[in-house]
């Protein structure tokens, strides 16, 4: 049992203008923490309609009216001061002033669930315990109200001894109140909760119960609940929750999203195309022969235009993982695979971090810290990467485009477009599989009950979703217009010199070829082939595939310079390199050597191979660090290059038995 | 060899030195603080003071 220890050391001990104050932000999941945090600051933090958004301490500062600093602290989510995981005990180290970097903080604002205040409450007594000063915020009162509650706000704080102040914090609603609230904090003093007199007074069972008993005897006073009846929210739930349809309208979904993504983009792709296209040919006009011009073509718009053609589907695909996140679809989606996870030997908590690798691995390595068991939450780090994150897309997309025809199948779906959804699902299987094996074999454990709250549906916010898609998205920009730039530069002059004398009666594409190959990058090309031949590949993919292992999306830019610098226009278009890649030859035997049993196979090596060095350190650290941790990421980038070279040689070698050369 | 291509080579020399450099040098910075490793194009990891 905690000591009572009063009015607060730090209360009182601000004064505005003179130093910083600092608020921490707790409360259960996915009450609105991060929403508010961004109202306080007017930052951009990542929100989502779902448990375990936050799994890090986010800090912002905001200046208050009278000119003094406040800073805020957002903190996962927490059900108790009892840690059960590494992102609660952060909450938890965070409250207490046991987290190294961090002073305890001046004033806590625990944020309640409006619509399910119990569990908020419970948290509230166990804050209070810690003595210092407090502000409870009543968040999504409106949904609460729609629900048909009525809350007894006065009630509360008579109870409670605390502010209580209701918000919507997705519509700023309340937030001045807030920000006026710890402004005063200076006035606030600890909070003198009557359930320390209920507890006095000799309430029976052990301490948790206690609280529970209090808490459900306060709401029983303050909140009034209309009679349970069937909303559209249940309605729905009956359908996607379903032990049939619901897997039928998870894979409709799927399906629906990747179509999308093929289909939708395509338009301004073309445009982005064009742009690109227009910005070459200017190049060439205005600038003279020389090698500058080569550099600007073929390195710098060949392979940064090509990386930027694929924008719109970036941001069409986290736009789907952001309606997915915020409407409440995706604590669904976590529930109805829990069955089949347990089977893997994943915990169904596990979902939510795998399907966030869809966007990223390296945050859905970081969700992974909602899973309290160590063996669980290893086993799911060691899978994460198989889930095709968005820097597959553009490698997946030109290789699709170049080998599978654009045709209709069963006059809905788009033969390209299946390509690429059966390109996802393989890289899900295989994350399945390969834990499954984990599980049995290096991280065996019991797998424990899931329990995971089902957030109410709600239409997805257009603010919230255009913040998220646009940090995504900016972020991939900003990427190409500096990493895959100044890369693409370095192998332009990598494949330009040493420069090939152009001897008399020499072709001029001969030439072209003539200086690749003997090129500082051909001869390395040239080295490396051997190590791809087994798969059909040769010496320019071996490039492509070598330079690919610091990030991805190298892969379009290196094949669009190569291939670039092998014809002589060179407006290299992301459409356009698909037909080069398609028409490409090897110049010596005049052999196709990009056939689409060599592209099918390369996009089974990028669906199983580990090409990101984030990855590879973000797994390091939040696998323990230190030895283990690096043995942890050598053991995940080593079984993914094994699984990427078999899985391609396998397709390389039984297409040829089949017949596909 | 004319000014004009001297001109080029020597732009070219500097705008490839200036690209290979901030290589390094951006490699160097991951590989010292792994906290900022993040640049998968989803910016969680992206310090918000």
């Amino acid at each position: 049992m905690k000591v009572w220890q009063g009015a607060s050391a730090s209360a009182g001990a601000y004064a505005p203008g003179r130093r910083t104050l600092r608020v921490a932000l707790v409360g259960n999941s996915n009450t609105g923490k991060s929403t508010l945090f961004n109202a306080l600051t007017g930052l951009r933090q990542h929100v989502a309609n779902f448990p375990g958004t936050t799994v890090e301490r986010v800090e912002g500062t905001y200046r208050s009216e009278d000119g003094g600093r406040v800073t805020v602290l957002d903190l996962p989510g927490c059900m108790s001061l009892t840690p059960g995981s590494p992102d609660e005990a952060i909450a938890v180290d965070a409250l207490t002033g046991t987290m190294h970097d961090v002073g305890r903080p001046d004033v806590v604002v625990v944020v309640v669930n409006a619509q399910a205040p119990e569990r908020g409450l419970f948290l509230v007594t166990q804050v209070a315990d810690l003595g210092l000063p407090m502000v409870v915020v009543l968040n999504q009162v409106d949904a609460a109200e729609r629900a048909g509650m009525r809350i007894n706000i006065p009630e509360l704080i008579h109870e409670l001894g605390i502010v209580v102040i209701p918000t919507v914090a997705t519509r700023r609603t309340g937030i001045e109140a807030v920000r006026r609230s710890l402004e005063h904090a200076a006035e606030l003093t600890a909070p003198t909760l009557r359930w320390r007199t209920y507890q006095a007074a000799g309430g029976s069972g052990d301490d948790t119960a206690q609280r529970y008993a209090w808490v459900h005897d306060l709401v029983e006073r303050a909140v009034t609940r209309p009679p349970a009846r069937r909303t559209w929210s249940h309605r729905l739930d009956a359908l996607v929750l379903h032990a049939v349809a619901g897997p039928l309208v998870f894979v409709a979904v799927m399906a629906v999203m990747f179509q999308a993504i093929f289909s939708w983009a395509q338009p301004v792709m073309d445009g982005m195309s064009a742009l690109v296209n227009g910005a070459g040919a200017l190049a060439t006009r205005s600038l003279p022969e020389g090698p500058l011009r080569s550099l600007i073509g073929d390195g710098v718009i060949a392979g940064v235009g090509n990386v930027v053609v694929f924008v719109p589907q970036i941001a069409l695909l986290f736009l789907f993982i952001g309606v997915l996140e915020d409407s409440g679809y995706m604590a669904r989606a976590a529930f109805l695979m829990d069955r089949f996870m347990r089977r893997v030997g994943l915990p169904g908590k596990a979902f939510i971090p795998m399907l966030s690798g869809f966007a990223c691995g390296v945050p859905a390595i970081m969700a992974t810290r909602t899973i309290e068991d160590r063996s669980d939450r290893l086993a799911t780090i060691m899978v994460i990467p198989l889930i095709s994150c968005s820097a597959r897309l553009p490698v997946y997309t030109l290789l699709v485009a170049a080998s599978i025809p654009a045709i209709t199948v069963a006059g809905v779906f788009e033969l390209r477009g299946l390509t690429m959804l059966a390109l996802y699902l393989l890289g899900t299987i295989a994350a399945f599989a390969v834990a499954a094996l984990f599980r049995r074999v290096l991280l065996r454990a019991p797998v424990r009950p899931f329990l995971i709250e089902l957030p109410a549906y709600h239409v997805p916010r257009p603010r919230a979703l255009l913040i998220s898609v646009w940090h995504r998205t900016s972020e991939f920009i900003k990427r190409a217009g500096t990493v895959i730039l100044a890369f693409s530069v370095v192998l332009w002059a990598l494949a330009s010199y040493p420069r090939h004398t152009r001897s008399a009666g020499e072709a001029p594409a001969v030439a072209r070829e003539q200086q690749l190959s003997q090129s500082v990058l051909g001869r390395v090309g040239h080295a490396l082939e051997p190590a791809v031949r087994p798969l059909g590949y040769d010496w320019k993919l071996a490039i492509s595939i070598a330079a690919s292992f610091g990030a991805r999306e190298t892969f379009v830019s290196t094949m669009a310079t190569l291939n670039g610098m092998a014809t002589d226009d060179n407006n290299a278009t992301s459409v356009a390199l698909a037909d080069r890649l398609r028409e490409s030859r090897d110049a010596r035997t005049g052999a196709m050597s990009f056939t689409p049993l060599v592209a099918v196979s390369l996009m089974v090596f990028y669906v199983f191979a580990l090409m990101c060095s984030s990855t590879v350190a973000v797994t390091m650290r939040e696998a323990g660090g230190g030895r283990a941790g690096a043995g942890w990421a050598a053991l995940q980038f080593g079984y993914m290059l094994a699984l990427a070279y078999g899985g391609a040689w396998l397709v390389y070698r039984v297409g040829q038995a089949m017949g596909f050369a | 060899m004319s000014t004009g291509l001297l001109i080029q080579l020597a732009m070219v020399a500097l705008i490839v030195v200036s690209a290979a450099a901030y290589l390094v040098r951006r490699a160097a910075r991951a590989a010292r603080d792994r906290d900022a490793a993040c640049n998968c194009g989803c910016g969680t990891l992206r310090e918000r003071r």
